[in-house]
């Protein structure tokens, strides 16, 4: 019995000590990712980028086999399918996913037009991070610097890169929770606060504001940032409240377009 | 008991880098609540370290170890008093 309690008593004393070890570690690593300027941050991105390719790979093809269409149509399929075949709608699946990439670039042109810079894919998901990043397939080698652009087909700068590896770089997007960016609405200056997906702004009553008009970056060359969706015009508060958004979902971008 | 702990760590690794920031955080809770888990701290690092960008929230607080390493502690009396 006693030694029963030794036991956890050790266990448990061992677990802890352990727990304390992760901790210290932990912060060390935190701290020198800090000081050496997110080396580790992009050795860590360096490690998940094939794994990012390999998911997105698996995601295409699987969503190009059919494999989630109905109950009926797979035995039809089965029953249909030979060796010949599957190779056809392999090339036909792989064809596809070429087709709507050469469609997202094609897409980009009229910027490439308009403005220097690059086009680049987005590596990473655009849903996990809890901070408002992604990756894309671009770095300092090609031409990207810290504060560079990052715009959306339409012209919308979607956001700014933040930290530039080689070949790789991490994008904050400008609707990220507490992200500020000056703006000009309707002639009038605001600051719009990030809230995830949509940015908030207050202006005075007396500006006219109405839904789909523009709302440009002074400090990103005028460009668009994203369209006002939503216009709070409560008597009760002191000002106007806007909130914006970007036209189109940034979940169905593959490629962006990278401009200093 | 150690399949589980494993199959939430490889769900919270996974999740890190696919699925939405809320399924790491619940595997990170879910490790801390159960287990002395240092690989839900080591969750929370790798989090910051995948997407922490220096213009984030708070001035590029790392929020996930932050909360990964309070989580932990903060259920270690619990665990103390009722799971060992």
């Amino acid at each position: 019995m006693a030694n029963g309690f030794r036991n956890s008593a050790q266990s448990s004393r061992a677990g802890r000590r352990k727990l304390f070890l992760a901790t210290l570690i932990a912060l060390v690593i935190v701290l020198a990712n800090l000081a050496s300027g997110g080396m580790l941050s992009a050795a860590a991105r360096d490690v998940a980028t094939p794994l990012w390719n390999l998911g997105g790979n698996i995601r295409s093809s699987v969503s190009k086999s059919g494999f989630f269409s109905s109950r009926a149509s797979l035995v039809a399929q089965v029953a249909a399918l030979q060796n010949e075949l599957q190779q056809e709608q392999l090339q036909a699946a792989a064809f596809d996913v070429v087709q709507a990439e050469n469609t997202s670039l094609t897409q980009l042109i009229h910027l490439a037009q308009t403005s220097p810079g690059l086009a680049a894919q987005i590596t990473s998901s655009l849903v996990s991070s809890p901070y408002g990043t992604f990756s894309i397939d671009a770095g300092s080698a090609d031409g990207i610097t810290m504060g560079s652009l990052v715009l959306m087909q339409q012209g919308f700068v979607i956001g700014v890169i933040t930290q530039a590896q080689e070949h790789q770089s991490l994008v904050q997007e400008l609707f990220a929770p507490g992200v500020q960016t000056q703006v000009s609405i309707d002639g009038a200056a605001a600051t719009a606060m990030g809230q995830g997906g949509e940015a908030e702004l207050e202006v005075p009553h007396g500006i006219t504001i109405s839904e789909n008009d523009p709302v440009t970056a002074p400090a990103f060359h005028g460009r668009p940032i994203g369209i006002v969706q939503h216009v709070d015009s409560n008597p009760a508060n002191a000002q106007s409240a806007v909130y914006i958004a970007l036209p189109a979902s940034l979940a169905s971008l593959q490629y962006v377009y990278v401009t200093p | 008991m150690m399949i589980f702990r494993i199959v939430v760590a490889v769900i919270g690794f996974a999740g890190a880098l696919w699925a939405p920031w809320f399924v790491p955080a619940i595997c990170i809770f879910l490790l801390a609540l159960r287990f002395r888990a240092w690989e839900a701290i080591a969750l929370g690092v790798f989090m910051d370290l995948l997407w922490l960008s220096p213009e984030s929230l708070f001035h590029g607080l790392p929020l996930f170890t932050i909360g990964s390493i309070l989580v932990v502690w903060a259920f270690e009396p619990l665990r103390s008093e009722f799971l060992s």
